[in-house]
This record gives structure tokens, C-alpha cells and sequence, in this order.
């Protein structure tokens, strides 16, 4: 999804490269290395979180996000706008993320 | 799967999916004892992701309490592949960075190119080929890069020359085994080295590529690790089989004329009529009826043989490899390694290491859940 002709373009967040991931049931398991880091860390996505995950497949704004899991959750879009995007920043702090277009 | 029973074996996991399998399956949840037997099992033959996901395609029922058995069961079994997967990529980047070629074998190759899923597939360790010609150079690369030998070469000779393959370790107890060729001698010893490396199929780990032998090899690959290989195969192993042999990309002509091309044929008609026995497969593919079909010469039997009663054939072993080496310089060399001082034929038991590992990944696992 792309920002309309002069409104601001929104960050898009894609899996960071390298990012190992495994599905386990429903969750979702991320092995991360950060660089300059010695060992991996690994982590686990559970619930809305591997679903945010899942979502990811292809670069997505958070809006984006928020729009294909409230379908799925029934959830209102703004809602799940507000839940992720500090998930989303965690993630990109983490390294499992990175951001590829920054806001105007 | 029209048959049911109360309870499933763990014969009867590794056949899930299967569409040519007269196993049954239970209608109902099994009940606590069977289950935790059950679960075991599949654990240990690493077959909890086959089972998992037959679970949750409601095929086979289970009480949530059990299905949260499995899940814990595959966040461990995928926790330890993703710690391996990333030792495969530091790997394959340090010896493609020294201009040393490599095929990564068994558990993540069949996992990425031959399941589904590579959730399907668990494995313990990391298992990749290397030419003979750069044996040697590799694993000095490697043990200069932090690796150790679990065990202490016999002789560089004998690692070049006659060894299946080496296993180092990582300083986090993480295994890796560095193969030469498919199997110990005296089998390993016949097998067409050039035409493994012949054919090969990449696979996407990370984002990075990678690349594992063609399917054929994987076949023979996996019929090695069934017939001749250092323990009991696993069902995993059996599975493995019978998914290649099932899957319709496979040339079953190529792949028998390369098992015969490395004096195989035995090894591999062996893997495919155990893993159709066990798997209870009933359809027929043209290399399952070639399997049943084939004959074995005695000399063949006696050399399956050397790998099915295990305290005894190291020796045996090390006679029948003496008996197919060319010359008397070539057997006095192989004789003075065998025997000589240095050495001796030990045990490649790693469970204990394989146990580290597993500890290894749960104080990842903390680490990352404590963020």
C-alpha cells in the first residue's frame, strides 16, 4: 500500500536480511545477529505478534499492517494501528525489522 | 487413512502424509501413558513437526493439552535447527571465502528441498560434503576459524584417503560434520566422489543461498545414512527415503544407475524396501519395485552386514576395507594408520554433545525471551 499523492509517505518495514525464522504451531521463532554481537539471540513471536510476522512476507507500512489484521481479527484498523507500531519499533530495534522508507 | 486404532506408534507418525500408507489412525485423543510414550518417541526420532502439523490439518486428534506438548516439543526442535542453520551460513560463508567448495547434506537440505515445510524436518546437527582434493585444507580452516575435532585425527592420510568424514565442534557445543564421502569404509570407499559432485540444487536460508547435492544424491544420501550408516536410522531417516522415492521431480532411472555407479545398489534397494516395510506404503514407483525386485550378491549381504551388529564391526570393518584396497604399499599404509600407535577406532557416539547443544539453545531461548 502507497501513501496518496501528497500526504506523507509512511515508514515501510521489511524482514531485516539474514533473519533466520521458523514457524512452531502458531509462533514464530526469529534468530537474530546483530552486528558486533557474539551470539544470536533468539526470539519468540506468539499470538498477534507471528500474525504481525506472517504479515511481513512483503514490505508493509504499519497502516498496511493494521489494515490485513483487523480483517483477520475483526479488530478496528486504528486499533491495531495503535497496538503494533510500537511493536514494529521494537522489532526494527531488535533487528528482526528494518524500516526502508522514512517519513517526510 | 481409512483404518483407525487407539493408538499411534511412531512408525505410523513418520508415514503421516503419506498417501500410499496402510498405517491407521486413532479417532480419538490416546490416552496420558500411550501419549507420553508416543511423544517421546517422536521426539527422539525427530518427528514432532510431521506429527504437529497432521495435528492441525485434523488428522490426527488430540487434546489441547496434548497439542501444547507438541508445540513445546517443535519450538525446541526449531530453536536448535535455526542455531545449526546459522552455523551452516557462518560456514559455508568462511570456506566459499577461501575457495573451498561444499554441499550441504542431509537434515537442512532434505528440509528445504524435500518436505513441504522445513518445519517437517528436524534435525541434531549440520552435515556437509567437501571435495577429498580440499579435505584437509577445509578443516584447517575450519579448527583456525574456532572449530575443535570432537576426536583426534587419525593421520591427515587417513582423513584425505579413507574416512567418511570428520566432526568438529563448535565452542558452544554446537556439532558439525564434515563429510568426505556418504559412509564409513569399507562402503564408503567405492562411492563415486566426482559424480556427487555432479549435480547440485540450492536452497534459500536467511535470504543467502546455499547449495546441497542434486535430489538423486539426497536420495543416495539418505539410503546410506538408512543401510550403513554409524547408528540405527531414525524414522526421520526412513522418511526421508520414501518422501524423495514419492516425489515426482525424482528420476528413477538416474537414481538407480548412480547408486550402481558407486557400488550402491544394495544400499539403496535395502533403504527403499525398509522404508516401504516400515512406512507400510503400499503403492508401487518403478524404483520401489526395482528395490524389491533387486538381489543382493553375497558379498553384498555380507558387507550390509558389517553395519547391523555394532560391536563387532569395527574390526570386521577395517579387515573388509584392508580386502578392497589396491596394493600391498596402499594396505601396509592403511594397516600402520588402523593400528598404529596414534590411533585406534573409537566411538562416535554424540549424544552427549547433541544434549549440550539442546541446553545451549534453551539459554538462548531465555536470552531472547527476557528482552
Amino acid at each position: 500500500m502507497t501513501s496518496a499523492p501528497g500526504l506523507p509517505q509512511l515508514p515501510v518495514f521489511r524482514r531485516a536480511p539474514g533473519v533466520l525464522h521458523r514457524s512452531a504451531g502458531a509462533d514464530v521463532l526469529l534468530l537474530i545477529r546483530r552486528r558486533g554481537q557474539q551470539s544470536p539471540a533468539l526470539l519468540e513471536l506468539a499470538g498477534s505478534g507471528a500474525a504481525l510476522w506472517h504479515t511481513l512476507a512483503e514490505p508493509r507500512s504499519a497502516r498496511d499492517c493494521a489494515g490485513r489484521l483487523a480483517e483477520a481479527y475483526g479488530v478496528p484498523p486504528a486499533t491495531v494501528e495503535h497496538d503494533i507500531t510500537p511493536v514494529l519499533g521494537e522489532l526494527a530495534d531488535l533487528g528482526a525489522l528494518e524500516q526502508v522508507a522514512d517519513p517526510e | 487413512m481409512t483404518a483407525t486404532t487407539t493408538s499411534l506408534c511412531v512408525a505410523s507418525v513418520a508415514a503421516l502424509g503419506l498417501a500410499g500408507t496402510e498405517h491407521a489412525y486413532p479417532d480419538q485423543p490416546m490416552d496420558g501413558e500411550a501419549w507420553a510414550h508416543l511423544r517421546r518417541e517422536t521426539r527422539e526420532h525427530r518427528l514432532t513437526g510431521l506429527l504437529l502439523a497432521a495435528v492441525d490439518r485434523d488428522q490426527v486428534p488430540v487434546t489441547p493439552e496434548q497439542r501444547e506438548d507438541l508445540v513445546t516439543d517443535q519450538v525446541r526442535a526449531m530453536s536448535l535447527a535455526l542455531v545449526l542453520e546459522d552455523l551452516l551460513l557462518e560456514v559455508a560463508q568462511l570456506l566459499a571465502a577461501n575457495d573451498l567448495d561444499v554441499r550441504v547434506i542431509k537434515g537442512p537440505a532434505v528440509a528445504h528441498l524435500d518436505y513441504p515445510a522445513p518445519e517437517m524436518r528436524s534435525y541434531g546437527d549440520i552435515d556437509v560434503l567437501l571435495r577429498s582434493s580440499q579435505f584437509n585444507d577445509a578443516v584447517s580452516v575450519l579448527e583456525g576459524h574456532g572449530l575443535a575435532r570432537l576426536y583426534p585425527a587419525k593421520s591427515p592420510v587417513w582423513d584425505r584417503r579413507w574416512a567418511k568424514g570428520v566432526t568438529l565442534r563448535t565452542s558452544d557445543g554446537t556439532e558439525l560434520d564434515v563429510h568426505r564421502t556418504l559412509a564409513t569404509p569399507p562402503v564408503g570407499l567405492r562411492v563415486d566422489l566426482d559424480d556427487l559432485w555432479s549435480r547440485s540444487e540450492e536452497f534459500s536460508v536467511g535470504g543467502r543461498t546455499v547449495t546441497a547435492l542434486g535430489r538423486e544424491h539426497r536420495l543416495l544420501s539418505a539410503a546410506f545414512s538408512a543401510s550403513v550408516g554409524d547408528t540405527e536410522p531414525s524414522y526421520a531417516t526412513l522418511r526421508d527415503v520414501a518422501q524423495l522415492v514419492l516425489d515426482p521431480r525424482l528420476d528413477p532411472d538416474l537414481a538407480r544407475d548412480t547408486a550402481l555407479r558407486s557400488g550402491a545398489g544394495a544400499v539403496l534397494a535395502a533403504a527403499v524396501t525398509t522404508s516401504w516395510r516400515e512406512l507400510r506404503i503400499a503403492d508401487a514407483t518403478a524404483l520401489s519395485a526395482w528395490s524389491e525386485r533387486y538381489r543382493p550378491t553375497e558379498a553384498e549381504l555380507r558387507e550390509l552386514g558389517l553395519y547391523q551388529h555394532h560391536r563387532v564391526t569395527e574390526t570386521a570393518r577395517a579387515v573388509a576395507t584392508l580386502r578392497m584396497l589396491p596394493g600391498v604399499t596402499e594396505r601396509a599404509r592403511f594397516l600402520w594408520v588402523v593400528a598404529g600407535p596414534s590411533s585406534g577406532f573409537r566411538s562416535t557416539s554424540t549424544r552427549g554433545a547433541r544434549e549440550r547443544v539442546v541446553r545451549a539453545v534453551s539459554d538462548l531461548r531465555s536470552a531472547g525471551r527476557s528482552r
